[in-house]
Parts: C-alpha cells; sequence; structure tokens
C-alpha cells in the first residue's frame, strides 16, 4: 500500500489517468486506487476520472498478486510525475 | 437474456453541433493515440453538450470540463471538452447535471463559452471516447457534420 498527496495543480485528469491505465496493463496484479474511502479499479479510465481526484486528495494505492509491489511503485511514480 | 439472438447496438445521437473528426485529427496524443479508448471528435461550433443517448451520468469532472456517461445498455462513453481544458479550472463551463441523474438523449448537460476557451489558448475540440473496449465490437460514423438530435454514431454491442 503506499499513500500520496496529489500535488498536481490540474488533478488527476484524464492525461495522468490514461498514464495510470495504460501502466496497469503492464502488471498482473489487481490495483485500486482510494479516495476517501472510494475505491476505484485502476484498469477503468472511467472509475478513476470518476473519482474526481483534484489537487490536495490523498489517495491510496494497493495492488493484490504477485508483482503489486512494482504496481503500487509504478502507479505512485506516474502520480508523482503528473502535472 | 437472448443475447446473439440479434445484434444489439446503440446510436448516438449529435454530442456538439459542429463537424465530425477521427480521433487521430484531435491534436493530442493521449487521444489521437486512442491511450483512452476508441471514438471520434467534434469540431464544435456551438456551445452546448448534449446527450448522445438514454442513461445515467457516472462523473462530471470538478472542473466540469469531462463528462463520463454509462447508455442503458452498459456502454462508457466520455465526453472531453477541449484540449487541456482542465487548466481553465471551471471558467467557462456550466453542468446542468450531476452523478446519478438519468439522461435522456439530447438532454443538455453542460454549457461551453467557445469563445472564451479558444481566449485562453485552447483548443475546442471535443473528443467522444468509449473508454472501455470489451464493451462493443465496432462502431460506424454517420456521416461528417453534426446537427441538433441527428443520429451520427452506431455502436455495435
Amino acid at each position: 500500500m503506499k499513500k500520496i498527496v496529489i500535488t498536481s495543480e490540474n488533478g488527476l485528469h484524464a492525461r495522468p489517468a490514461s498514464l495510470i491505465v495504460n501502466a496497469c496493463n503492464q502488471f498482473e496484479a489487481e490495483i485500486f486506487l482510494e479516495k476517501a474511502g472510494n475505491k476505484a479499479n485502476a484498469r477503468s479510465i472511467m472509475n478513476l476520472m470518476a473519482m474526481g481526484i483534484v489537487k490536495g486528495d490523498e489517495i491510496i494505492i494497493t495492488a493484490q498478486g504477485h508483482d503489486a509491489d512494482q504496481a503500487e511503485a509504478a502507479i505512485l511514480t506516474i502520480i508523482e510525475e503528473a502535472s | 437474456m437472448l443475447k446473439g439472438l440479434f445484434k444489439k447496438s446503440v446510436q448516438l445521437q449529435t454530442p456538439m453541433v459542429g463537424q465530425i473528426i477521427s480521433l487521430e485529427q484531435v491534436p493530442d496524443a493521449v487521444f489521437s493515440g486512442k491511450m483512452i479508448g476508441e471514438g471520434f471528435a467534434i469540431d464544435p461550433s456551438e456551445g452546448v453538450v448534449y446527450a448522445p443517448c438514454e442513461g445515467e451520468i457516472v462523473q462530471v469532472f470538478p472542473t466540469k470540463h469531462a463528462i463520463g456517461i454509462r447508455s442503458n445498455e452498459g456502454l462508457e462513453i466520455l465526453i472531453h471538452v477541449g484540449i487541456d481544458t482542465v487548466e481553465l479550472k471551471g471558467q467557462g463551463f456550466e453542468s446542468f447535471v450531476t452523478p446519478g441523474d438519468k439522461i435522456s438523449a439530447g438532454q443538455k448537460l453542460l454549457s461551453v463559452d467557445l469563445a472564451f476557451i479558444k481566449d485562453q489558448g485552447k483548443s475546442t475540440i471535443t473528443p467522444i471516447v468509449f473508454t472501455d473496449n470489451s464493451q462493443y465490437k465496432s462502431f460506424n460514423i454517420l456521416g461528417d457534420q453534426c446537427e441538433n438530435g441527428q443520429v451520427i454514431c452506431k455502436v455495435i454491442l
């Protein structure tokens, strides 16, 4: 599990959300993003954008599966680098 | 469910009045590269987003420039008004719907100030994307101009 506070001005909009979805395709793990108790499957762009994640939100990344650690690290990097 | 007995399809009406263009022509790699999915785009002449079909509002992004819809048949559609318009932080956009709202085809969803968006140096080209490609087999675009109330796309489920 990894936690991160969103610092990018535009939050998790289409561009970073699409990068997350594409990154998930490299892994077999089940990957979820959670905001304020709401969990969304990170493989679904609609679910990700539906969370309406904005600057200042705290997000929890959780993955389950043999490559869960790598998946969480990859998603974390994308969010950190998002603008 | 008598699936397979006849071809199920969803007919989509004009989401924005204007010119229909292909996703490849959208000036942003996220859409032209089909990273979010397949679909088409509109170069709008009118600043209104209409519901393309009967269904439900899944989400309205906080900056009101993107709207997620699920048709009655379950087809997920993302309407992303303009390119990089998230940076406008809601300015120039007005929403008439909230998540969970049931919508009918042709219903007004968003009001958009096209002139303002262009003044801010942003493209008003609006991709319409089917975000889950496991939900449909194919789709056809029926023409190159979008008039209000016109059926412009047929999606085969």
